[in-house]
């Protein structure tokens, strides 16, 4: 560990990626979750507007982490998306329905429960599947021959739910 | 791809020296530039895609390799629960965004249109919403 190569410094980017979307998009998804909570009208539209402008630099932080492990670490990103795939898939459609609701919300007054709905929804998914992801990479992920082994339903065992804060 | 970038960029400056010459809108080579450019962003997305697909599987694609021994360890239910999954939100989506479309376009300017409400210069992605609820901002205004 005396030297310090390219391995570890992308380690570290990759690191600092997913450390910096974890604190910012943290921030929007839990707005996202909140708003469902929030008074419809006035407080909502405020809420949106708060965040609209700086969510998706938020969430780029993420596509930098999956890149990077892609471009870097492609046989760790063979193994963990395959093992975490449905996850992985829920969290990109719940970001879906929340990212077109910050625009599509203002274009009919009688949809705009729909989307503010599909909002708070997709918002309260992508943290939820953030956090089963997380469980199953702690509980580790069975690999044999440098490939997954394992079956696509192996993060809902129980351990994964350790890493849930409740 | 980055050609196109390029070439997009290149319009950006070119619509800027137009601004700052004062002449951003009667410089008509500028105008059918931006009107054939217009579709640029689709092109270089569909290009970029294809040179992902070739140049992450060349051994499958260029017949060195068989597709089963380059796929991903991924259960058949897994890809085509997510396939469906894929496919019925972005018919969602895109439908909706479609209406959204067709709906403002089957609008007629009219006649005695009142002025936009004049807002702050603000981020892009922040929407006051024309005529649907600009209440917050009017008011926001006054006080800002």
């Amino acid at each position: 560990m005396g030297s310090l190569d390219l391995t570890l410094i992308w380690a570290g980017i990759i690191g600092f990626a997913v450390m910096a979307y974890v604190v910012l998009d943290g921030f929007d998804l839990g707005i996202g979750i909140l708003f469902a909570t929030l008074a419809v009208g006035d407080e909502r539209d405020r809420a949106m507007n708060s965040i609209a402008p700086v969510w998706d630099g938020n969430e780029t932080w993420l596509v930098m982490g999956g890149g990077g492990l892609l471009a870097v670490f492609p046989l760790a990103y063979a193994i963990i998306l395959p093992a975490t795939y449905p996850l992985i898939i829920a969290m990109l459609l719940g970001l879906i329905f929340r990212g077109v609701a910050f625009e599509f919300r203002w274009r009919h007054p009688r949809h705009r429960p729909l989307w503010d709905f599909a909002f708070s929804l997709g918002s309260l998914v992508a943290a939820f599947t953030q956090g089963v992801t997380l469980g199953a990479i702690l509980q580790g992920i069975r690999v044999e021959n440098n490939a997954y082994a394992g079956g696509w339903l192996d993060w809902l065992s129980p351990a994964c739910w350790q890493a849930w804060p409740w | 791809m980055v050609g196109l970038a390029l070439a997009m960029l290149g319009l950006g400056l070119w619509s800027l020296l137009a601004r700052l010459r004062g002449k951003l809108f009667d410089w008509d080579w500028l105008h059918r530039a931006a009107v054939l450019m217009g579709p640029a962003g689709f092109v270089a997305v569909i290009a970029g895609w294809v040179t992902t697909e070739v140049g992450r599987q060349p051994f499958t694609i260029y017949g060195l390799m068989r597709t089963a021994d380059s796929h991903s360890p991924l259960a058949a239910p897994a890809v085509a629960a997510s396939l469906v999954a894929f496919i019925l939100v972005y018919f969602a989506v895109f439908g909706a965004g479609t209406y959204y479309l067709l709906r403002l376009m089957s609008k007629p300017p009219e006649p005695e249109e009142k002025e936009p409400v004049r807002v702050p210069p603000r981020a892009t992605g922040v929407t006051p919403a024309a005529g649907v609820t600009s209440t917050s901002w009017r008011r926001s205004e006054r006080h800002g």
